[in-house]
């Protein structure tokens, strides 16, 4: 059967803003429970239990049977309700909604030691209603005659780092990667064709040394929440998934699913650090359901075309300009003179043929072959290894603002080129790139007739640290999550992996260890960020091309790099039919 | 406890004939046989300069913490006046934390001779934090999890001028050394 990609990508699906009472009309087929296509769990069916939270709800359940319930909030009078539990283990999983409402329940309690964990949930929580809002609350299951517990699940960074290969009971196939303690990273291989990754905000909380409950919420896109309980050693999963989907249909199951270890990435945190700090007495508790979510199209300054044509028309595009901008250049490469008083052409199979002379350090001339006049540009240049240079400039004069971050190898005489263009049919000032790929043509060298530099999955799994600036600290890590896509994760002050954010992205093999790379922040913030990375010298060079209220600006792009480990996912993205 | 105000033991108090200029950490004995070398003095002239290098002492600690705290509202009673405060607020804007050096090994404290005015020089490790100067993606990510900011550490020297106002001592200016 074919594999049904959809139509647009997550980030272009322009989701419907739903409206409370068409969330309530929604919700109504909920009211008899999650679906599941496993058989439910009867292990709480007879029973009677009182969970106590700390600053959360207390909350009385008589279960009638596996799949009917009645649940009192806080001593208010009982409502009745359709569940759906799971086990995994000695953990018992169960969630309902409360009828009449858009509210619910996700529970999480460990049979052995009566902790339980509450993932408190409900819509119409934020501008965007459909986005499903959260609160986990600790506690645990009052057991008559018994002194309450002291220990509680807690938070923990001992998730961060994993990856695994999932598959749902419903036949829905991830590879889901926590590269941070606070967001997470999903490629929905069966229902969006497994092209990019994505990320969520997403909560981490330790039960025991094997058994962990993973939330995320779709913020930015359906608002899709998920929510499990899974156990490393065993690499299995119980949970559920509610939203609305991108035909702003409900989807309310509970599942059970099974899965690959993919790898582990490096920590960066001090050692002892298990992300689970004792709060602050003195500072203020955090509002109910609070979380850290990046909301980039929240900020992104947007341009029709023809906008953003009369702003770059008035506006001098900064090319390689001085001082911080981005901030991405404080460790870049030197400044190369490897091309000055050179003169060639650069042939693209696929594209032009762009004629050059090197007038000085950072200052080329240009024309298209065939044309009579040279173009000047203000160009900057960096060689990563032996006569292998990386040069970006602007092409002054054509329709789409173009740019053109090239590699030259002269030990090979290939050059490839990431010609980027700005607009999109989705925003004016975001951009566009294509790979074009081919020779130098120069005096003295002969360049190849049918070897190129070729696109590669080398990369793909891994994650590399980037920091751009001795001087400010500023640190990303890449992770190199698909063939098509890369995904960013920002360190905290304490190493952890905080907020992370994905675009489209490919990676071209340039020589051993050297791969010339591109992201795409799509519906971000239109950057294209251009990369050559050397993995010999662990040290990359290249730009970042953006258009914006201040016009066009190309600015050099340079950080050192540490290894931080693989994911072995490369399998999952190879053509098999 | 408040910290607004450090005060001596003025009872004791005996102006010392010279400046003293001591090594903090030696401030008790130290600063009393310079006091008893210059003055013949009194043993109430050695405890009134024991009190006073206390007194500069708290202060000054009092004033490291409240800079660490962020300033604002805890400088405003060491200082003379709110001027002076403000003064000094704007100086240490983006320092988190001044921590001494070297066990104070190389602090020094000068009383005047008349008694009413001081200098302190401390050397201290300095924590700055200031907000990262860049708009790209990174940065705007690093703020939206509440950072975003360059810390750094460095070593300086402290250098403090007081005032005695009746019975208390009071800062009446505070800055790095150049």
């Amino acid at each position: 059967m074919a594999i049904q990609y959809p139509r647009e990508q997550m980030h272009r699906i322009a989701y419907t803003a739903l409206t409370g009472s068409q969330i309530s009309e929604r919700l109504r087929a909920a009211a008899a429970g999650p679906a599941s296509a496993s058989e439910r769990s009867d292990v709480f069916a007879g029973q009677r239990i009182r969970i106590l939270t700390d600053g959360g709800p207390e909350l009385r359940y008589t279960f009638e049977s596996a799949s009917r319930l009645s649940v009192a909030e806080n001593g208010a009078a009982a409502v009745g309700a359709g569940y759906g539990a799971l086990t995994l283990d000695h953990v018992a999983f169960f969630s309902h909604l409360v009828p009449g409402t858009q509210r619910g329940y996700h529970v999480v309690i460990d049979r052995d030691t009566s902790l339980a964990t509450v993932f408190e949930v409900w819509f119409s929580g934020y501008e965007d209603n459909r986005e499903v809002q959260r609160q986990a609350h600790f506690g645990y299951v009052e057991r008559p005659g018994e002194p309450a517990p002291a220990a509680r699940h807690r938070l923990t960074n001992r998730v961060e780092g994993k990856g695994y290969y999932w598959k749902q009971d419903t036949g829905a196939e991830t590879l889901e990667l926590y590269p941070s303690t606070i967001y997470s990273n999903f490629v929905e291989l069966s229902r969006f064709g497994g092209e990019l990754s994505f990320c969520a905000p997403s909560d981490y909380i330790q039960v025991d040394d094997e058994t962990y409950i993973y939330q995320r919420t779709e913020c930015e896109f359906s608002g899709t929440q998920t929510v499990y309980v899974f156990d490393v050693n065993r690499v299995e999963q119980v949970g559920a998934r509610l939203g609305f989907n991108e035909r702003d249909e409900l989807e309310y199951y509970v599942f059970r699913g099974q899965g690959e270890w993919l790898g582990q990435l490096a920590h960066f945190e001090r050692f002892g650090d298990l992300g689970n700090p004792e709060p602050d007495p003195n500072a203020d508790p955090p509002a109910k359901g609070f979380r850290r979510v990046y909301r980039p199209m929240s900020t992104f300054q947007t341009f029709t075309r023809e906008e953003f044509d009369r702003i770059a028309a008035e506006r001098e595009p900064q090319v390689f300009p001085a001082g911080p901008g981005s901030g991405m250049s404080g460790n870049k490469q030197q400044v190369s003179d490897y091309l000055v008083g050179k003169a060639m052409t650069m042939r693209y199979d696929n594209g032009p043929a762009i004629e050059y002379r090197f007038d000085a350090i950072q200052s080329l001339s240009w024309r298209k072959e065939g044309q009579r006049g040279w173009t000047e540009a203000r160009y900057e240049a960096w060689e990563s290894a032996p006569d292998l240079v990386m040069f970006g400039h602007l092409l002054a004069g054509e329709p789409d603002h173009d740019c053109h971050m090239v590699v030259a190898d002269f030990e090979h005489g290939l050059a490839s080129c990431l010609h980027g263009t700005m607009g999109t049919p989705y925003i004016g000032n975001e951009t566009a790139v294509e790979n074009l790929f081919g020779v130098i043509e120069t005096e003295g060298m002969t360049p190849p007739k049918y070897r190129r530099h070729q696109y590669t999955d080398e990369l793909v799994g891994k994650a590399l640290t980037w920091n751009y600036s001795t001087e400010t600290g500023l640190t990303s890590m890449h992770l190199y999550s698909t063939p098509h896509s890369l995904s960013w994760i920002i360190f905290g002050n304490d190493g952890a992996g905080g907020m992370e954010w994905s675009g489209p992205a490919a990676y071209v093999k340039i020589r051993e260890g050297i791969y010339l790379g591109y992201w795409l922040e799509e519906a971000c913030n239109g950057t294209l960020g251009t990369i050559l990375i050397n993995m010999n010298t662990m040290h990359d060079c290249g730009a970042g091309y953006s258009g914006g209220a201040n016009g066009i600006r190309l600015t050099a792009v340079g950080a050192h790099s540490r290894h931080a480990g693989q994911f072995d996912v490369r399998r999952f993205f190879q053509i098999t039919a | 406890m408040s910290n607004d105000k450090v005060s001596s033991r003025r009872r004791f108090f005996v102006r010392a004939g010279a400046a003293l200029a001591v090594p903090l950490a030696a401030a008790g004995a130290g600063a009393a046989q310079a006091a008893v070398a210059d003055d013949a003095a009194s043993l109430g002239a050695r405890l009134a300069a024991h009190d006073d290098l206390a007194a500069i002492r708290s202060l000054r600690q009092t004033f490291a913490r409240a800079i660490g705290d962020g300033g604002g509202e805890g400088l405003g009673d060491l200082f003379v006046d709110r001027r002076a405060a403000a003064a000094a607020a704007a100086g240490f804007a983006g320092v988190r934390r001044l921590a001494p050096a070297d066990f104070g090994e190389h602090d020094r404290v000068e009383i005047a001779a008349d008694g009413r005015t001081a200098r302190a020089e401390a050397h201290c490790t300095v924590e700055t934090e200031t907000a990262l100067d860049a708009d790209g993606t990174l940065a705007e990510m690093a703020r939206a999890q509440g950072e975003g900011f360059v810390r750094r550490a460095g070593r300086r020297v402290l250098v403090i001028d007081y005032v005695r106002q009746g019975e208390t001592w009071k800062i009446a200016s505070a800055a790095f050394a150049a």
